[in-house]
């Protein structure tokens, strides 16, 4: 099923014009057409699964025909919706001068076969700190946003259209990612102006193929980085303008992910070209597979657990880091903390009182039971792939 | 007749849709599909264009009776008003 998968959404992004396609999928098999749809639907990317079936001939009178229609459909509004108000969005901060930098999905999707094909929940841009307080200002003043929350690099932010904006600030954690985030913290230095509005500034593209690596990274090391990341690096690769590795390369090994960079590049290509690993690294990219698929958009409870316990060295260490966050962690979810650290303990308490809410008691439980399960061999594979990747 | 703002009509595998955008989308839910006719008329409506030019314009493009297209205009303004996307 796997392979039927990738070779679906391979169809679409790769050679989405070819007809007819290769190695059509039995349109009457509905056990594998079940699977194919509960994986599409863990990656977000029902609706790319949907267009390549309809292309080879899935009936209009078929069970899944409405199911697909709809996902299409989806896919198409939430893009609809999500570029509509980026524009206002983009109008806002150029009014303010203020210099801002569409990320992810927002800068990536113009280069995707058709917009709607690269999905985003929500819309990312950079801004410098010392906007921030101005901007915010701006939007949830005549502009009618509602702020949400503020992260260790983030600010959430909703629109009047329901439309989910993260403000960034910098582009990863640095305190989590102490050896990547000197390279990422120069972002400003690597972007142009766009030609009709000074305010609006593009990543070049080795910067952005760097910050999207390190994303991946990010992800990867938190229980899975997705299918759709994937798919943004061969949109890097093959669709958006030529990287010069002369200047990407030293980024990558500053940061300390130009391994991770290699063997990903390899698996795209396994994936999305034709590829073919040798017979001594296939082991590690069927682990990287698997990793990758069963983990879903943002990584799977089981691979985060096991990455967990390598990182804290046991599984008693890692229920009580999760028990006892960090202050560096903390300090975000209660910025008073700041100010005050002395009133740690009387936070943590307080999240304790969080953590029995429903919703995350649930969550929780899902999290212990997959501690529970997780086997020393397990472990020890995850270990080994990670140390491959160069990862922690 | 005033017709709801911010509606993008797209084409997805033969179907047309009216996708709402900006503060329509809290007005608008569920899916309201048309037909190619149908988005022809929305269009045209979007530019300020009034029935008669819309009717004439699609008699030039399309193989139909004058009547026929108008009672199909009737009837798609009908389902816009009801559905909240044009106030007559």
């Amino acid at each position: 099923m796997e392979q039927q998968l990738l070779s679906l959404i391979r169809s679409e992004l790769c050679a989405p014009e070819t007809d007819p396609p290769q190695n059509p999928i039995d349109l009457t098999d509905n056990d594998l057409l079940t699977r194919l749809y509960t994986a599409a639907q863990k990656h977000d990317l029902t609706h790319i699964v949907g267009a390549a079936l309809m292309k080879q001939g899935l009936a209009r009178d078929s069970a899944w025909y409405p199911i697909y229609r709809r996902a299409r459909i989806a896919s198409i509004t939430r893009y609809e919706q999500l570029h509509a108000e980026l524009g206002q969005l983009c109008t806002v901060l150029t009014s303010l001068g203020v210099p801002y930098i569409p990320l992810k999905g927002s800068a990536l999707r113009p280069y995707y076969p058709y917009p709607e094909m690269r999905t985003s929940c929500d819309i990312d841009i950079l801004i410098r700190q010392d906007d921030l307080a101005r901007i915010t200002d701006a939007l949830t003043g005549n502009a009618g946003y509602r702020r949400l929350r503020a992260g260790s690099h983030d600010v959430q932010f909703i629109a009047p259209s329901g439309v989910l904006l993260e403000l960034h600030f910098t582009l990863i954690d640095e305190e989590s990612y102490p050896q990547m985030q000197p390279m990422l913290s120069r972002v400003w230095e690597y972007t142009v102006s766009d030609s009709e509005n000074s305010c609006q500034r593009t990543l070049t593209p080795e910067f952005a193929y760097f910050y999207h690596i390190a994303h991946m990274v990010k992800h990867y090391e938190y229980g899975g980085c997705g299918i759709r990341t994937v798919m943004d690096l061969w949109v890097y690769l093959h669709r958006a303008a030529p990287l010069d590795r002369a200047i990407l390369d030293p980024m990558l090994e500053e940061a300390g992910i130009a391994v991770f960079e290699s063997h990903m590049r390899t698996l795209c290509g396994i994936w999305f070209s034709d590829e073919q690993p040798t017979p001594e690294s296939a082991p590690l990219y069927r682990m990287m597979q698997e990793y990758i698929l069963t983990g879903g958009i943002y990584g799977s409870v089981k691979n985060r657990m096991a990455l967990g316990r390598l990182q804290t060295g046991g599984k008693l260490r890692y229920l009580l880091s999760r028990l006892f966050a960090p202050y560096s962690r903390l300090k975000y979810e209660y910025p008073i903390l700041q100010k005050h650290r002395l009133l740690l303990p009387f936070c943590q308490i307080h999240r304790w009182f969080r953590l029995l809410s429903r919703r995350t008691a649930g969550r929780i439980a899902n999290e212990l039971a997959a501690t529970q399960a997780l086997t020393a061999d397990e472990t020890s594979a995850m270990a080994d792939m990670l140390h491959t990747l160069g990862l922690r | 007749m005033k017709l709801e703002k911010n509606i993008i009509v797209r084409e997805i595998a033969g179907e047309y849709i009216l996708i709402p955008t900006g503060e329509a989308a809290l007005k608008m839910t569920g899916i309201f599909a048309v037909t190619e006719v149908g988005a022809e008329i929305w269009k045209r409506l979007s530019q300020g264009k009034d029935e008669d030019t819309v009717i004439a314009e699609l008699l030039a493009e399309y193989e139909v009776g004058e009547a026929t297209l108008r009672q199909d205009y009737a009837e798609f303004i009908g389902r816009l008003v009801d559905s909240g996307l044009a106030e007559l």
